[in-house]
C-alpha cells in the first residue's frame, strides 16, 4: 500500500478481523448478559460504551457484532463474486444470445434501486441471517457478471488466449487459468468497496427491523433499539453508528489503496 | 429529438413490465401460505377462504398474472387489506411529501457537491482539496439511519431550533432534506471534481487563457459548463436512490411519504399496499432515468442511444 488512506485502510480492516474472530477474549462483557440494574447507564470505567435498555454492555455488542457485519459482507460479497465471475466469463466470451440474455436480466437488475431491492424482497421473508445473504446474493452477482463480462469481451482477442486455443486447452481451461487472472484487480477492487456497501445495506436492513433478529447484536438493529429512546440515552445508537462507520470507511479506504496498487501493477508488470 | 424521446419511452416499458413481473413473482414466491401470514395460523377456514378468494389466490398462476397486469395498466392496484381503501388512493396522499423531501434533497446535495468539487478541481493536489476529498469519503461512509438521530440531538433536543419530526412547517423538512442528501453530496463532488480536472486539462481551456479571457470566466463559462454533463445524468440516477434511501430518513423523522406507508404496510403485513409502494417507487425510478437520459440529449446531442 502506497498511499496514507490505503494504509490506514488496511489497519482498520485487519484490526476489524482480528476482533471478530477473538470477540470471546477481548469483550469484557456476555453481550446478551442482562442486568436491569445498569439501564441506560452512561459510558463508565466498567462499562466504557455505557449500557442498553436491557443493562447489556454496549461495547461487547459492538464487538460481537463484528461477526454479524465482517459475517454476512464476507459470505455475500464471496457468493457474488464466485457466481458473478462465472456468469460474466461465460458471458463474455461465448457472445451470442448467452451474451444477449444475460445483458437483458443484467439490465432489469440495475433498474431497480439496489436497496428497494433489498426491502421488497425483505418485505416478504421472515429477518434471518441466512435471508439477509440471500436477499443481498440476489443482486449483488450482477455487477461482478457485468465487470467480469466486459474484461472478458476484450481479454478474449488477445494473443494469448488465441495461444491457449491453439495449443488445445478447453474453453473452461482458457476461462479459469488464461482469462480469469488476468481480470483479478478490478475484481479484488470491486469486492473491497462490495464489502462496504453490503455492510451499509445489512446495517440498514437491520435497522428498519427487515435483517438479523432481534436479539442478534447487529449495529444497525441496536441503532434502531436506540433511537427509541434518544432523548433519554443517546450513547445507546451513537456507538453502535461509530462502528458501521468505521467498516464502510476501512473498507473504502482500503479499496482506494487497492485501486492504486493494482492498476499501477497492472502497467508495469503487462498482461 | 422527439423521435429520441418516444424511443426512450418504448424502451422504459419492457423495464417496467419486467419490474411488476418480479414484484409478483415475490409475493408468490413467499414460503408458507400468504393467507396464513396475513391471518395467522389459527385462523377460521370460512375467513381463509373468503380472503384467498379475494386476493385471487385460488385461481392459476398464470390467470392471476394476467389480471395482475390488466389491474395494474387500468389503474386498479387492488385494497388495502387494513382499511379497503384503494392502494392507490393511499400513494396518492403520501407521494407529495416524498417528492418534497426528494427534491430538496437533491438540491441541498447539489448546492454543496458542485462548489466543493469545481473549488476542489481548481486547487487540485492542495491541501484543501485533499481535505475535501477525505472529508467526502467519511461522509459517504456516515449511515444516513445515524446522521439522522445525532442531527436530532444537536439541532432539535440540544440547541433547539427545528423540530423533532413530523410535518408541520418548512422548518420540519430541514433536517429530513440534509440527513438524505448528504451521503450523495459526498459521491457528487467526488465525480464533479473528476469530471472538472479532466476539461481543465483540455487543449479549448488553454486556448480561453490565451486569448486572455479572465480565470474565472476560463473556469466558470468554458470548463464548468462541459464538466457538467457526467454530473447531470449522475443527478438523474440518484434521484431514483433518494426514493429508495426516503423508506429510512421517513421513518427516523416520521414524515408522512412513500417511505413510512411502505414500512407501516410491511409491519401490518397488508400486502397489495406493499407492492403497490414498491411498484410506485420502482416506477419513479424508470421514469426519471428515461427523463434524464432525455435531458442528457438535450444538453449534448452528440449521445446517441
Amino acid at each position: 500500500m502506497k498511499t496514507v488512506t490505503g494504509k490506514i485502510g488496511v489497519a482498520i480492516v485487519a484490526a476489524l478481523v482480528l476482533a471478530a474472530i477473538f470477540a470471546p477474549s477481548i469483550a469484557p462483557c456476555d453481550p446478551a448478559a442482562q442486568d436491569f440494574s445498569l439501564s441506560f447507564a452512561g459510558p463508565s470505567m466498567s462499562h466504557p460504551f455505557g449500557n442498553d435498555a436491557d443493562g447489556r454492555d454496549i461495547l461487547s455488542r459492538i464487538i460481537y457484532g463484528t461477526r454479524i457485519s465482517l459475517g454476512i459482507g464476507i459470505s455475500v460479497v464471496g457468493i457474488s463474486l464466485v457466481a458473478g465471475c462465472l456468469v460474466g466469463l461465460v458471458a463474455g466470451y461465448s457472445g451470442g444470445w448467452i451474451d444477449r440474455i444475460f445483458v437483458f436480466v443484467a439490465d432489469v437488475f440495475l433498474s431497480f434501486p439496489g436497496f428497494l431491492f433489498a426491502v421488497a424482497v425483505a418485505a416478504f421473508l421472515r429477518p434471518s441471517i441466512s435471508n439477509v445473504v440471500i436477499i443481498l446474493c440476489i443482486k449483488g452477482w450482477v455487477t461482478y457478471a457485468r465487470l467480469v463480462r466486459g474484461q472478458a469481451m476484450v481479454l478474449k482477442e488477445r494473443e494469448f488466449v488465441s495461444a491457449a486455443r491453439a495449443m488445445g486447452a478447453r474453453t473452461s481451461r482458457v476461462l479459469l487459468r488464461h482469462l480469469f487472472p488476468n481480470m483479478l484487480g478490478p475484481v479484488i477492487v470491486n469486492a473491497s468497496f462490495g464489502l462496504a456497501g453490503v455492510i451499509m445495506v445489512e446495517s440498514a436492513l437491520s435497522f428498519l427491523g427487515l435483517g438479523v433478529p432481534v436479539d442478534v447484536p447487529s449495529w444497525g438493529a441496536m441503532i434502531e433499539q436506540g433511537t427509541q429512546y434518544l432523548l433519554l440515552a443517546p450513547h445507546l445508537s451513537i456507538f453502535p453508528g461509530l462502528a458501521i462507520m468505521l467498516v464502510v470507511l476501512g473498507f473504502n479506504f482500503l479499496g482506494d489503496g487497492l485501486r492504486d496498487e493494482l492498476t499501477s501493477t497492472a502497467h508495469r508488470g503487462g498482461a | 429529438m422527439l423521435n429520441y424521446v418516444l424511443k426512450r419511452a418504448l424502451m422504459a416499458l419492457p423495464v417496467m413490465l419486467a419490474a411488476a413481473t418480479l414484484v409478483f413473482l415475490l409475493i408468490h414466491s413467499i414460503p408458507g401460505d400468504p393467507v396464513d401470514l396475513i391471518l395467522g395460523e389459527q385462523a377460521m377456514q370460512v375467513d381463509r377462504e373468503e380472503l384467498s378468494q379475494e386476493l385471487g389466490l385460488d385461481r392459476p398462476l398464470f390467470s392471476q398474472y394476467g389480471a395482475f397486469l390488466a389491474g395494474l395498466s387500468s389503474g386498479d392496484w387492488g385494497r388495502s387489506l387494513f382499511d379497503n381503501r384503494p392502494v392507490l388512493s393511499h400513494i396518492r396522499e403520501h407521494a407529495g411529501a416524498t417528492i418534497v423531501l426528494a427534491v430538496c434533497a437533491m438540491f441541498v446535495a447539489v448546492a454543496i457537491a458542485i462548489p466543493a468539487g469545481v473549488f476542489a478541481a481548481v486547487r487540485k493536489g492542495g491541501f484543501l482539496d485533499q481535505a475535501a476529498m477525505v472529508a467526502s469519503l467519511v461522509g459517504i461512509s456516515v449511515p444516513n439511519f445515524w446522521l439522522g438521530p445525532v442531527l436530532i440531538l444537536v439541532f432539535a433536543v440540544e440547541l433547539g431550533w427545528l423540530p423533532i419530526s413530523g410535518r408541520e412547517s418548512w422548518a420540519s423538512l430541514i433536517l429530513p432534506a440534509f440527513t438524505l442528501g448528504f451521503g450523495l453530496s459526498a459521491m457528487l463532488s467526488r465525480l464533479t471534481r473528476a469530471s472538472m480536472i479532466d476539461e481543465l486539462g483540455r487543449g479549448y481551456v488553454t486556448t480561453a487563457r490565451a486569448k486572455g479571457l479572465s480565470e474565472r470566466a476560463v473556469i466558470l463559462k468554458h470548463a464548468f459548463r462541459n464538466a457538467l454533463n457526467p454530473v447531470i445524468t449522475i443527478v438523474g440516477l440518484e434521484v431514483g436512490s433518494l426514493l429508495a434511501g426516503a423508506i429510512i430518513t421517513e421513518r427516523i423523522f416520521n414524515w408522512p411519504g412513500i417511505g413510512s406507508l411502505l414500512m407501516d404496510s410491511i409491519n401490518r403485513r397488508d400486502y397489495p399496499l406493499v407492492q403497490g409502494c414498491i411498484l410506485v417507487i420502482a416506477f419513479a425510478y424508470v421514469v426519471v432515468n428515461a427523463v434524464t437520459d432525455c435531458v442528457y440529449r438535450f444538453v449534448d446531442p452528440r449521445v446517441k442511444i
